[in-house]
């Protein structure tokens, strides 16, 4: 009987061999990317590493047209080399086109409705048609999926442009105090570049962008420093001629205060930045002139700062988070807004920050 | 005389038991079901849906101190006779059956939506009711002892919690008291049901060994849960943002999902497969207590037969009827209800009028 019952449970847990799969009879899409065609047309490429040893490639690109990103991808199966399977997904390209003109939100529902799809794959906006990403060659470079997640990530580490996951973004375009962001990706002369910053408006379509030279600034509003962030400044009035002063921003102290009056929010940003010099164009006698030069420093920092956000406030949106500070501190002020957004646009934002300089090298 | 001598239960076992069956498949949707009614306010509901549920779980000790070796349904027959006494009896049985046919079939569900998307749901039932059959057929005694390996062989899930609190951004759960006290008032209701579990102790309590203890027994459980209950809300609402919570399902597997490895993707799959030995600590024993009932109602001292009929019946079920989500949820509706009455506004009608009925036999003591 105890044989039988054994012999039973055994037949019993080989069920699940019939639905097995063997890797390399599967299609791992590692990179999706979503853009329009000429006649309005959805495409969806997918990039999948090929583990044939006879192929050429050591990665194929598909692309199919379709209604949705599911049909898209029901549609490759047709002459994928293997069952398509999109839980591996790193990345998720949308070309700026394509972007600018859809809702982003609902062509990207079918990596948060499907539990099987990962959600810890990187947003990506690519500038220009995505058929120039999905069919460039790089001889230097690993697999293209690879080497775009590698770009995005080291471009984010230099704070030449940002990051962003599926999950970030699902998070910023439900949020009313939020707006979407996204790194920027393009082709340039062959060759991969990351750099700026990819805005979202609360319709999460692209508005605008942040130049790769804004991205610094970007993430010190986003209290996002470590592992240090570098400028470079330009300064004048220390001494007679045009100087440039490169400093590394190691560490920061932030409080963003929000208040409300007559009408409009109001931020108090404090930031008190710890920074390293690594670099000066002229001469400055340290001992002498550090606070002045702390001051100045502070000053340049102040303005590029402020720029940035009257570029955010012109597009009207607020990928820093300003909105949770007005939700947290303004709670009923914040209820009565019918859009943040707009309301951020009008909100009076001063900027205040000090500088001081830890260290500056080995040279006097 | 102690009529179940063999079957006895250490206090730690009755703590875990007790817990073990509130922290199960609530606690998956919860913190979405308290943002939708209450914001990121919904942890103060917790704290006073913790405070209620000790209050009725002292009350329902207090009813069942009276007679130490009675169960609910001893105690139904001997106060309100045969007749009404079966009737509640009856309702007793129907009430941990209608809660162990929700928690198989939404574990099922879960099961199949996260992990084995492919597998037909009476495999899935059957692989739940083998170690459930095997359990149940002991006795209290080895469910006191699972309800102890299982809470030990999860103690590490909390500290996977903190992986996403580093990312969170507590502004979230700013301003306290954000539309003042009646969403949080509303939003009780939702926490008093999670906290569900704690009626079993009408059938457990006569099987506890140190019956001084029970009070405190009790507190212990419904603080364990609630202060899992409230890390799991407090770390859901510091990580996602007020206004996505409530878009979410299972917001708790949705935040683990987030946790990603180098070595290892989709964490949740791994979680979940744990987690199924925590949801059935919740099934089991309402498994037991209809099985129990059913074989005390027929005059039978053992249950195995009546176990070995139920889970037939339950995997026959699976065979012809696979639940969509909305039948889930409305199965998961029908128990809050009942288990409000069950659990909540009984056991006090029932204190009452056990003291009066005592008081009129002038204490004497059966």
């Amino acid at each position: 009987m105890k044989r039988w019952t054994y012999m039973f449970l055994c037949l019993f847990f080989i069920v699940g061999c019939n639905a097995k799969t063997q890797l390399d009879e599967l299609t791992l899409a590692l990179t999706v990317g979503l853009d329009e065609s000429q006649n309005g047309k959805l495409l969806v490429y997918s990039i999948s590493p090929v583990f044939n040893k006879e192929s050429e490639n050591i990665y194929e690109v598909i692309r199919t047209s379709g209604v949705t990103t599911r049909d898209g991808r029901s549609k490759a199966n047709a002459f994928a080399s293997g069952k398509i399977v999109g839980g591996k997904v790193q990345n998720v390209i949308v070309s700026k086109t394509f972007a600018e003109t859809h809702d982003m939100f609902s062509y990207l529902d079918v990596f948060y409705r499907d539990p099987k799809n990962s959600i810890t794959a990187n947003f990506i906006v690519f500038d220009g048609p995505l058929k120039k990403l999905m069919y460039i060659h790089l001889k230097d470079k690993p697999r293209l999926s690879v080497a775009i997640r590698d770009v995005i990530l080291t471009a984010h580490t230099s704070k030449q442009t940002t990051k962003a996951n599926m999950l970030l973004f699902h998070r910023l375009a439900l949020d009313r105090a939020q707006t979407p962001f996204a790194p920027m990706l393009k082709v340039h002369k062959g060759d991969l570049v990351a750099g700026g910053i990819a805005l979202f408006n609360e319709q999460r379509k692209y508005v605008g962008s942040l130049s790769q030279t804004e991205s610094p600034y970007f993430s010190i509003l986003q209290k996002n420093i470590k592992p240090s962030t570098f400028l470079t400044l330009a300064i004048k009035g220390l001494t007679k001629q045009k100087e440039y002063i490169s400093i590394s921003v190691e560490h920061g102290d932030f409080s963003y205060k929000p208040s409300f009056r007559n009408g409009t929010f109001h931020f108090d940003a404090h930031m008190r930045l710890g920074v390293v010099m690594t670099e000066s164009t002229t001469y400055i006698d340290m001992k002498k002139e550090k606070k002045k030069l702390e001051k100045l420093l502070a000053k340049e920092i102040q303005k590029q700062l402020e720029l940035v956000v009257k570029k955010l406030q012109t597009y009207e949106v607020d990928p820093i988070g300003f909105g949770l500070y007005a939700r947290a501190y303004e709670y009923k002020q914040f209820q009565k807004q019918k859009s943040w957004a707009k309301a951020f646009a009008k909100a009076e934002i001063n900027i205040h920050p000090t500088v001081e300089i830890i260290s500056y090298g080995v040279l006097q | 005389m102690k009529r179940y001598q063999f079957n006895e239960i250490t206090t730690m076992q009755y703590i875990f038991l007790i817990s073990g069956t509130q922290v199960g498949i609530g606690i998956l949707s919860l913190p979405a079901q308290l943002a939708d009614i209450a914001n990121t306010d919904g942890w103060i509901a917790i704290v006073i849906g913790w405070v209620i549920s000790i209050i009725a779980s002292t009350i329902i000790i207090k009813t069942m101190e009276k007679h130490p070796q009675d169960t609910i349904f001893d105690l139904s027959r001997r106060y309100f006779g045969r007749i009404l006494g079966t009737i509640i009896h009856l309702a007793f049985v129907g009430y941990a059956l209608l809660a162990s046919v929700t928690v198989v079939f939404t574990s099922i569900h879960i099961t199949q939506v996260w992990i084995l998307p492919n597998t037909s749901n009476y495999l899935v039932m059957v692989l739940f009711m083998l170690p459930g059959f095997l359990i149940t057929r002991n006795g209290v005694r080895v469910l006191g002892r699972y309800a102890e390996v299982v809470f030990y062989l999860t103690l590490w899930m909390p500290i996977l919690i903190a992986i996403p609190l580093q990312k969170g951004t507590v502004l979230h759960m700013l301003p306290v008291l954000k539309d003042g006290w009646t969403p949080i008032f509303q939003a009780v209701k939702t926490t008093v049901l999670s906290f569900l579990g704690f009626e079993l102790a009408f059938v457990f309590y006569p099987f506890l060994k140190e019956k001084q203890h029970a009070v405190k027994a009790m507190v212990i459980a419904n603080s364990i849960s609630g202060f899992t209950f409230l890390l799991i809300t407090v770390t859901c609402f510091i990580f996602f943002s007020p206004d996505e919570i409530s878009s979410l399902i299972w917001p708790t597997l949705s935040l683990l999902k987030t946790i990603e490895f180098s070595f290892i993707e989709r964490f949740e799959v791994i979680f979940l497969s744990f987690y199924l030995f925590v949801m059935s600590t919740t099934g089991i024993p309402y498994i037991f207590t209809t099985v129990f009932g059913i074989s005390q109602l027929l005059g039978k001292k053992d249950h195995t037969i009546v176990l070995f009929i139920a889970v037939c019946i339950f995997i026959c079920t699976s065979f012809l009827y696979n639940p969509s989500f909305v039948d889930i949820q409305t199965m998961g509706s029908w128990w809050e209800r009942y288990g409000l009455w069950g659990a909540y506004i009984f056991p006090i009608i029932l204190f009452i009028y056990v003291s009066v009925a005592q008081w009129f036999q002038g204490g004497k003591k059966k």
